[in-house]
């Protein structure tokens, strides 16, 4: 139980005062895999590197941690990396000494450094061929690049490893390679494991025990599987609900109302009161106290007794939601038609012979990994590149050659099809407001006067209230400000949207409100949309039909249904198989 | 691994042909900016019989057009023939070849001073980021950007030259170490503003690498301070550096006109400056065609050594 | 303006007396500057003349107040000039790229290879030109780091999204370049134009230092440098307190310059 690593009361305050992470109790024993589980702003990541004693500077921690029974401070934690704690970050990309072939810092770690050690610790991570030792980070893949980060913190044979996000910068089937690696690493090591994600499936997948973090603070810890069929904190369930499930799809996700807020904010109450829907006056009174439900199981709810009846059958019923229909044979009413559409950058072939259908009044999902080309291919339909070779029809209206035709035509055909991008801090100009940036489209594109009424419709349309029409982007949440890029892109009243993973960059909870309004606007407004995504049960969720994209090429298209449970390619069967608790 | 240097390098080598022959040309056209006719510019003002002119017009193709004038200049430049200075009646050559020494040696002086001192006073106030040797350097090196080398020369000149008396006030010596004697204050003065530039972008450059996710990974494995600061951030902070090596060297070149001018040292700069306010055109394009020339070969240098720190320029470079 | 630390008020301080020396110098210093007393000859400082007199009898002090004049006028010319003529440059290479892009910045990589204080001694000085030369040369040579700046900072916006988007909705060219990328850009622009300026004030001390530049007898801080080197010895306030004083200018501003950049990068 206890025994490896004990944290009691851990905080995290900035200089200036403000709290980031208030009162964290966790325990940790040898063997052990834990998840840390949190969106943002939930203190996962600075929690973690208060553990270890890898705060930057500007930041504060308190609270005990004990290794081994002993207390250790701050700088008794410092010094013990290496040897006894060690933490793997985020970004393959970013985590290697660029200037250092990578077998000398995997070599860093170990006692004795020798060639075979060196070459045996990477054969240890799948990476058998010993001649990887010789080349620089640059030169190797990301998943590769993991992996070498992955032998060079288990190097110094540590006793527990703190793995952040360790696998969201890489593909789907990288990403369950790595986490098998890292749960046998922990098994075969008797290795505490610390996994700190953002993603409540992914740390089913490997986890022993999960521990929900809300606002900078602890709502509930549980086993996994009693997590997974019994959570007890009201934001652990809403969770739950709103991923979105990769075995069917639902006609409405769940979602959670509102945003994550700031710690200080609300401190001496419960921290979830404001969004949930059991949310009592005593609840508002005082800071509730994680209380113990069953062995190892604890919630910091204090009515969990009495709304655990309510939210089982909430869940029931969700689990029974209406699965939406199957979509209908695919119309002949084509809106959207691509033949042969063939794309290189330089000597790399990057889009080959793509042929591809979006009826009118459904969503179509592109699927594939990084490198796949499904950006691209989105970026042509819009006109952000020009394709080599092929034809892409919108409506029966040809898409114009860039270098003939004229600019009356190339804006006629823009404004048929509209493009919401993936970042939401980026997609916005930050100087401007929603109401001057929706103006300047409407006046650009000749739409008569008044401009009023029609701003107002797209802020209704996308679920906004009017008066954010005269805010800025940086008084905006991420999600806000995906709901008027999308606003924005219907201000031309557009026959077909182009989506390039618009959700990946935000919140679970607030993935689901976004994939809800687009849904609504493609089963209720009659909205064609490209959808492209990683993501598969993303995909599943919002997509009528399917394409999937390997290196380029489109190796299965069809309804989602009949391709998610029957899946014809090798590739796309890969695909559904690494999605983490995916059923086998 | 050496073929890709090799051919880097000579990629680069060909490159700076065409530079050579613009900056060749642009010095060739600089005898057209004087006022008045040519051959009166290339006899100094000085009154001449209408025969010496014509010989004049002849001896230096001023009757030529302009590209052939260009091309036969060039060619007697790449024999290093430039003419005889309108002063001296000297061959050009033989006037900066005597003084080319002196400058040598001031820049070297200069440079070795500055790399010497900025770069770890640079990294040293990285490392103390916010504390007061990191402020103070901050401080110190604004003011060291301000103070041009004629100026820290004057005050140099005054302070320790005469009134303490530590230095010689003019003149470059006789034999090494009296040199070096003589050099040293009007080093000083050169390298004050190049050092403070140095010790901006390397703190800079370190402060970014520190920030940097593979800094903290390799404080996660328990990787000592000592390799963290010699084997990462040095190496990579240097990159910044290794770049802003031509700045630094058109500030040192620069700066050692004003500072030879101060320091009354016979040097390529003043031999300019002397050339310049008497329009002796043969002497001015030779010893400014000298200087781009040392320009061009030390960033040409700078780059090499910029590909022998990164490998991925080297791969990128030779992939091309 | 909020979280400056009192270096920096002094900094600002000493800024705005300078601006007042160059507006009003003649009625704030306390003699004429141009008076010659020839029978005086090069004093040491009294109380009548607090920096002395130089070889021509005139007052030091006055000529060093009045000599900010042309060190604040020029490099302002210099400094708006070139990067006015790099803004509009650095947009066009930026936005459009292509072969525009390469003919620019292939002009503005020979220029910046070229030794720039160099070719500035060498026109200014075969053409005998005077204050207004220098101050046009070495605009058009501050163009070209300026153009690369400004390039780098369009590039950068210029893949964002938002730009994208706006040509997606058929946002006329102009509009995103005049409404959108360049007012996002226009911060970091003006912060380098004080660093231009302190770098234009001080270069431009150089060549009048050598004797080049201002029209001899003119009150400039690089021409009484220039002037009174040769009674450093006797008279040395007459060299160092002009010295000290571009210093000092050339620091102030350059410490503002570097907090405002520091406060607009991204």
């Amino acid at each position: 139980m206890s025994g490896l690593l004990s944290v009691a009361g851990l905080t995290v305050h900035t200089d200036a005062g403000r709290t980031i992470v208030r009162g964290l109790d966790l325990t940790l024993g040898h063997g052990e895999t834990i998840g840390i589980v949190g969106e943002s702003g939930s203190g996962k990541s600075l929690s973690m590197r208060a553990l270890a004693g890898l705060l930057p500077s500007g930041l504060v921690a308190g609270g005990t941690v004990a290794i081994d029974g002993k207390d250790r401070t701050p700088g008794q934690r410092r010094a013990l990396l290496g040897d006894r704690i060690t933490m793997m970050f985020q970004d393959p990309f970013t985590m290697l000494n660029p200037l250092m072939r990578v077998g000398a810092q995997v070599a860093e770690g170990l006692a004795t450094p020798s060639r075979s050690a060196v070459a045996e610790r990477l054969a240890e991570v799948g990476i058998p061929d010993a001649a990887v030792a010789r080349r620089y980070p640059f030169e190797l893949s990301g998943g590769l690049r993991q992996r070498v980060g992955l032998a060079a913190a288990l190097a110094g044979d540590p006793d527990i490893l703190i793995a952040d996000e360790p696998s969201t910068a890489l593909d789907v089937t990288t990403q369950a390679e790595i986490l098998t690696l890292l749960r046998r690493a922990g098994a075969d090591r008797g290795m505490g494991l610390i996994l700190i994600t953002h993603d409540l499936r992914l740390a089913f997948s490997i986890c022993d025990r999960v521990l929900v973090l809300y606002a900078g603070g602890l709502v509930e810890v549980a086993p996994t599987s009693a997590l997974r069929a019994r959570p007890r904190h009201p934001y652990t369930q809403g969770l739950l609900l709103s991923e979105p499930p990769i075995d069917r799809r639902l006609s409405h996700l769940h979602t959670i109302p509102g945003g994550v807020p700031e710690p200080d904010d609300v401190a001496g109450r419960c921290s979830f009161a404001d969004r949930c829907d059991w949310a009592a006056d005593a609840c508002r009174a005082a800071e509730p106290p994680l209380v113990m439900a069953a062995p190892g199981h604890g919630s910091a709810c204090i009515r969990q007794n009495e709304i655990a009846k309510d939210m089982a059958t909430r869940r029931d019923a969700h689990s029974a939601a209406d699965i939406a229909g199957e979509a209908d044979a695919p119309s002949a009413d084509v809106l959207v038609r691509i033949e042969g559409l063939a794309k290189s950058f330089g000597a790399t072939r990057v889009l080959v012979d793509i042929d591809l259908d979006v009826p009118r009044g459904t969503c179509v999902g592109l699927v594939g990994e990084s490198g796949s080309g499904k950006t691209t291919l989105a970026r042509c339909l819009v006109g952000l590149e020009t394709a080599d070779a092929g034809a892409i029809e919108i409506d029966g209206v040809p898409a114009p050659d860039p270098a003939r035709a004229s600019g009356a035509d190339i804006a006629a055909f823009r404004r048929n099809v509209q493009f919401v991008f993936q970042d939401p801090y980026a997609t916005l100009n930050p100087r401007h407001t929603i109401r001057r940036c929706l103006t300047e489209i409407l006046r650009a594109n000749a739409v008569p006067k008044p401009h009023v009424d029609r701003m107002h419709a797209l802020m209704d349309q996308v679920g906004l209230p009017v008066t954010y029409l005269d805010r800025r982007p940086s008084q905006l949440s991420g999600g806000e400000r995906q709901r008027v890029a999308i606003a924005r892109a219907l201000a031309l009243s557009p026959r077909v949207l182009i989506c390039d993973e618009p959700v990946s960059a935000l919140d679970v909870s607030v993935q689901a409100q976004i994939l809800n309004l687009l849904t609504r606007l493609v089963r209720e407004d009659g909205l064609s949309c490209l959808f492209v995504t990683h993501d598969l049960s993303v995909v599943r969720q919002i997509a009528d039909h399917i394409c999937v994209l390997q290196e380029g090429r489109i190796v299965e298209a069809g309804p989602t249904e009949r391709v998610m449970r029957d899946p014809q390619h090798d590739y796309t069967r890969s695909l559904l198989a690494s999605v983490p608790g995916a059923v086998v | 691994m050496t073929g890709s240097l090799a051919r880097f390098v000579l990629w680069r080598l060909a490159g700076t042909i065409p530079l050579l022959l613009v900056i060749s040309f642009l010095v060739f056209v600089l005898v057209q900016l004087a006022p008045g006719d040519a051959a009166s510019a290339l006899t100094g003002g000085r009154p001449t019989s209408t025969e010496a002119l014509e010989a004049l017009r002849a001896k230096y193709n001023l009757n030529e057009p302009l590209p052939v004038q260009y091309g036969l200049w060039l060619w007697d430049a790449l024999h290093l023939d430039f003419g005889t200075s309108i002063q001296t009646r000297q061959p050009v050559v033989q006037a900066i070849a005597a003084r080319l020494g002196l400058s040598l040696w001031l820049t070297a002086y200069a440079t070795a001073i500055v790399l010497a001192f900025g770069i770890p006073l640079g990294i040293a106030a990285a490392l103390n980021r916010g504390g007061r040797f990191d402020r103070t350097i901050v401080t110190l090196s604004v003011l060291g950007v301000s103070t041009p080398a004629f100026v820290s020369g004057l005050f140099l000149l005054y302070y320790l030259g005469f009134v303490l008396g530590w230095f010689p006030v003019f003149g470059a010596g006789r034999g090494a170490l009296d040199r070096a004697w003589h050099l040293t204050l009007p080093a000083i003065a050169l390298a004050l503003t190049v050092m403070a530039i140095v010790v901006k972008i390397t703190r800079a450059a370190v402060l970014e690498e520190l920030e940097r996710d593979y800094i903290g990974f390799a404080r996660a494995r328990g990787v000592s301070s000592r390799r963290i600061v010699l084997h990462y951030l040095l190496r990579n902070a240097l990159v910044p550096v290794v770049t802003a090596a031509s700045v630094i060297l058109v500030a040192i070149m620069a700066g050692s006109i004003y500072v030879e001018t101060t320091f009354a040292l016979p040097g390529l700069g003043s031999l300019l400056v002397d050339a310049v306010r008497q329009r002796d055109i043969p002497l001015i394009q030779g010893a400014t065609l000298a200087f781009s020339v040392f320009v061009v070969a030390v960033n040409l240098a700078t780059d090499l050594i910029y590909a022998l720190i990164d490998p991925r320029i080297r791969f990128a470079g030779a992939a091309r | 303006m909020r979280r400056m630390s009192p270096l920096l008020w002094i900094a600002a301080l000493c800024v705005a007396i300078i601006l007042i020396c160059a507006a009003f110098g003649e009625t704030v210093a306390p003699q004429s500057p141009d008076t010659q007393r020839l029978l005086v000859g090069d004093t040491r400082p009294s109380a009548e003349f607090l920096a002395g007199t130089d070889n021509l009898g005139r007052d030091v002090l006055s000529r060093t107040i009045v000599g900010a004049r042309t060190a604040i006028l020029g490099p302002t010319v210099i400094a708006l000039g070139a990067f006015a003529i790099a803004t509009l440059l650095g947009l066009v290479a930026g936005y459009f790229g292509g072969r525009i892009d390469g003919a620019i910045m292939r002009t503005v990589d020979v220029i910046l290879a070229l030794p720039g204080p160099l070719i500035a001694i060498v026109v200014v000085g075969v053409t005998g030109g005077g204050y207004w030369t220098a101050v046009g040369v070495l605009t058009l040579l501050f163009v070209a780091p300026d153009t690369r700046i400004v390039r780098s900072a369009v590039l950068a916006q210029r893949s964002q999204p938002y730009i994208e988007a706006c040509r997606i909705q058929n946002i006329p060219r102009h509009r995103i370049l005049f409404v959108h990328i360049l007012p996002n850009v226009l911060p970091l622009i003006l912060s380098y134009v004080v660093l231009d300026f302190a770098f234009a004030l001080v270069n431009l001390a150089g060549l009048s230092f050598l004797g080049l530049g201002v029209e001899p007898g003119t009150a400039d801080w690089g021409r009484m440098l220039f002037e009174n080197r040769q009674i450093l010895f006797t008279n040395p306030a007459s060299v160092l307190l002009p010295a000290a004083t571009i210093v000092v200018t050339a620091g102030a501003i350059n410490m503002l310059g570097d907090h405002f950049r520091e406060r607009t990068a991204p």
